[in-house]
């Protein structure tokens, strides 16, 4: 397939067939069995029939399989993605970088219809599309932030920008973007939240994001959503994608949205539909994916193409004259082109900060509220109840060169104590040790003259183990970051070779497992990173990642872990 | 990109610097390992290389020499005439021009490579009890042996470094992914975009395993058996599934190798 075909095919389901033909044909066939439901095998899902510890179980490694679908487009340890079960209250764009929170919400309160596999296509569109926002920011939107319609049109831009460069990139998971779609705009802001089409911005987010038909009374919308499609449309590559500037593409959209000449121009509500771009005879596309109309020759979706197909859309704008006009000057002989960007007739009201008449004052009401509504969970509430993320943050690093550093401190006590320890895995135990000669000191030799037995003394310790997990948790609260009394190496420091010690010596012992977890708190939450566990993702250097910050809730923490063990370990030891 | 620009030898993808620097050494007298992941095209590339030069060749399976005296021949017994000694083809072929191709070097023990020593240092040259001579080695003749190497690979065993130092050693990579999808498309008859799209999943996996998400690398085998089933009529979903998803584990659910590697075919893979 060309890159022009491929190009509009992914313009066609994203942004545009897709949801008249959920209308018209019903969301089954228009989402199609859920994607998740290929590699998350029946048995494998939750299920109401097993037991608690299982299901638990279950859902962590459902939670790992989520996160590393970002990972497949992305790569590895490149994000931290925390799991949030309280989206409506705590969810925010997160500001720390690699970090990535996803809602567990669609699983909690799925709408009515949604599957459990449709609820993780949710969540993994969710993990696909926050990841791919870290991966593909390409500029500082710091200076927005003091613009509220500013800071939505740029996030609009690039939710739009970095759809398109996934989709291309991996057609397949397009599916998981749209179930995103359909659960967190229609679903959560349009039903729960009461997102409605009330004023230019709102039309305009709804039109490009809703995955249901969104009602537009505004040209002024029309206008800018067809120039979204057109800047789509013209950068037919991942490369070109990315360097769409988006700070300057949502200024346009702005001078679209409140540009005076066209702010009064209403119609009666209509349906945003693609009869209203592409004509009552739809696109020139066939085949499955299509509406089998037309040959199979299509064309990319051009301002040109639009404008042949439906020219009534266009007539009421001078568009191709901006979009086709280029002068040239003249200065010492030298010829300049002058470039007239789309949107320059509107550009006197692309400096909104300090320029907001064109918003009406309904508009700018709703869109404070909006923005209140979106912002509120940060400011709490008078109860002190944490809540508590397990996660598994990405290696560092230097994770591995801290954690060498911590065994070679502790290199001559894993030693002794596995030598120690070495009988627990004999079958039948032993009941005599023979001391190594480097634990005796002079007197204990001395007596050992007089007491031959100190020499084969029956020590029932060291029988063979009862199968057991062993919890290390070590607060990383920031006092840890104080130095030991003897001000030697800092408590952290000294925390993390005691993990070391805790895990190396007792790595041989088949009866036992051993879990290392850190835990502090920030906010209202209690934050525990998993430093090493017993299981396929076995990864002793992580503990090489312990650094202190925040502060310290150690009930809260102790008991998380101690409900997480529980849920996690099963009966029977199996070390990998 | 041009054909031969891209095929320096014929079919067969390596690198102008790396393939010029591995005929440098072989001609100066060095013996070549070539390493790599399964399914690189190690053992191919001697026979590829000796066939476009001309150069005899013979390969010699090394896992199958499970007695030092195995390299050189075996004892027969044949009717009227006795128990005789029959010389091996790497024998015979010591003593003429041309290439051998030590195959999975690693895969036979180590006392098992005591008797080439000799044959692979200055000496060239070697005792053979069964013959009653030293049989010394053609001046014209060169080495290339292969090896896989790592803890996935059972059967193999560590080299003693004398027999390693002998070699210099050249890494073979997985063929860039515009150069996968030309070689598919050379062996079987199968629409182009279905060629990149096997060629893309290839090379991501790859790079999966690069950054251990996955636990073992890709080699060209899995993409050429989806190309084979493609070409039977199988569409490009169960091809994929077939030919790469069972080589991994299955062990862990949802987190399992076979469950990224769906998700990773998922992702490449349009839906219709």
């Amino acid at each position: 397939m060309t890159g022009d075909r491929r190009m509009f095919s992914a313009l066609h389901r994203l942004f545009l067939n897709g949801r008249l033909r959920d209308v018209a044909r019903g969301d089954d066939e228009w989402f199609g069995p859920p994607l998740s439901a290929q590699w998350l095998p029946f048995k494998e899902a939750l299920s109401s029939d097993a037991p608690d510890g299982e299901n638990m179980k279950r859902w962590q490694s459902v939670l790992r399989g989520i996160t590393r679908t970002a990972g497949i487009i992305f790569g590895s340890r490149r994000y931290q993605v925390r799991f949030d079960a309280g989206y409506d209250e705590n969810y925010r764009h997160t500001t720390s970088p690699g970090v990535i929170v996803v809602s567990t919400e669609p699983v909690k309160r799925p709408p009515p219809g949604f599957s459990f596999h449709d609820a993780v296509d949710a969540m993994v569109g969710q993990v696909i599309h926050e990841a791919a926002h870290l991966h593909e920011r390409r500029e500082d939107e710091s200076g927005l932030a003091e613009d509220e319609i500013m800071s939505v049109l740029r996030h609009l831009a690039e939710d739009v920008i970095i759809d398109a460069i996934v989709a291309m990139q991996y057609p397949g998971f397009e599916g998981y973007l749209l179930k995103y779609r359909r659960y967190f705009i229609d679903w959560k802001l349009r039903n729960q939240w009461s997102f409605q089409a009330e004023g230019r911005l709102k039309q305009l987010v709804l039109s490009v994001r809703s995955t249901l038909p969104a009602k537009i009374n505004r040209w002024t919308v029309r206008h800018a959503y067809l120039y979204l499609l057109y800047i789509l449309s013209k950068h037919q590559t991942v490369e070109q994608l990315r360097k769409i500037n988006r700070t300057e593409l949502a200024a346009q959209l702005y001078a679209i949205l409140y540009d005076a000449r066209h702010a009064e121009h209403w119609r009666d509500p209509d349906v945003l539909s693609e009869s209203l771009v592409l004509g009552a005879e739809g696109p020139p596309v066939a085949g499955d994916g299509g509406n089998n109309r037309g040959g199979l020759r299509v064309n990319p979706l051009t301002l040109h193409t639009l404008r042949q197909l439906h020219r009534q859309t266009f007539e009421w704008s001078d568009v191709d004259k901006f979009v086709s006009e280029q002068k040239v000057r003249k200065t010492n002989g030298k010829a300049t082109a002058i470039t007239k960007r789309w949107s320059d007739a509107y550009r006197h009201r692309t400096a909104p900060v300090e320029n907001k008449q064109a918003l009406t004052p309904e508009g700018r009401g709703l869109l404070r509220k909006w923005e209140e509504e979106r912002r509120s969970p940060l400011q709490g509430d008078a109860t002190y109840d944490y809540r508590t993320m397990l996660s598994l943050v990405p290696l560092h690093a230097q994770a591995a060169d801290r954690y060498r550093s911590a065994v070679s401190a502790v290199r001559s006590q894993i030693v002794r104590l596995r030598k120690q320890l070495a009988c627990a895995n004999t079958k039948n135990g032993r009941d005599i040790v023979f001391l190594q000669s480097g634990d005796l000191d002079e007197e204990a030799l001395y007596r050992a003259k007089f007491a031959t037995d100190l020499f084969r003394r029956p020590n029932d310790s060291f029988r063979r183990l009862t199968p057991m997990d062993m919890v290390l948790l070590i607060d990383a609260s920031r006092s840890m970051r104080e130095p030991l009394p003897d001000g030697s190496v800092p408590k952290y420091v000294a925390a993390q070779r005691l993990a070391a010690l805790f895990v190396e010596a007792l790595e041989p012992l088949e009866s036992v497992r051993t879990w290392a977890f850190s835990f502090s708190s920030f906010e209202r939450n209690v934050e525990i990173r998993e430093l090493y566990s017993p299981g396929i993702h076995a990864d002793k250097t992580r503990i090489g990642d312990l650094y202190p910050e925040n502060q310290t809730p150690e009930y809260e923490a102790l008991l998380a872990v101690v409900r997480h063990v529980q849920n996690v370990s099963g009966f029977g030891v199996r070390k990998s | 990109m041009r054909d031969n620009d891209t095929f320096l030898l014929p079919g067969f993808y390596i690198p102008r610097e790396k393939l010029k620097i591995i005929e440098d050494f072989l001609f100066s007298g060095f013996h070549v390992m070539l390493a790599g992941n399964p399914g690189c095209g190690k053992t191919e590339f001697g026979q590829v290389w000796a066939a476009s030069r001309g150069i005899p060749v013979h390969k010699v399976n090394c896992g199958a020499i499970r007695s030092p005296r195995d390299w050189f021949g075996r004892h027969e017994f044949r009717e009227g005439t006795g128990t005789v000694f029959v010389p091996t083809k790497f024998l015979e072929m010591l003593e003429r021009p041309g290439l051998i191709i030590l195959d999975e070097i690693n895969r036979t023990t180590p006392d098992n490579h005591n008797p080439i020593m000799n044959i692979l240092d200055g000496n060239r040259e070697v005792y053979v009890e069964e013959l009653g001579r030293y049989v010394r080695v053609h001046d014209g003749t060169i080495f290339l042996a292969t090896r896989n190497t790592g803890r996935q690979h059972t059967g193999t065993f560590h080299l003693d470094h004398a027999l390693e130092d002998r070699f210099q050693e050249v890494r073979l990579e997985l063929p860039p992914e515009e150069v996968i999808a030309q070689i598919i498309l050379a062996k079987y008859s199968i629409p182009s975009e279905h060629a990149e799209t096997i060629a893309r999943l290839t090379v991501k996996l790859n790079d999966m395993y690069d950054e251990e998400m996955l636990s073992k690398a890709m080699g060209m085998r899995p993409a050429f058996a989806a190309a084979a089933l493609v070409q039977k009529g199988n569409s490009l979903d169960a091809a994929l599934r077939y030919a790469f998803v069972n080589r991994y584990s299955g062990e862990g659910g949802p987190e399992s190798e076979q469950a990224l590697v769906m998700q990773t075919i998922q992702g490449l893979v349009k839906r219709t």
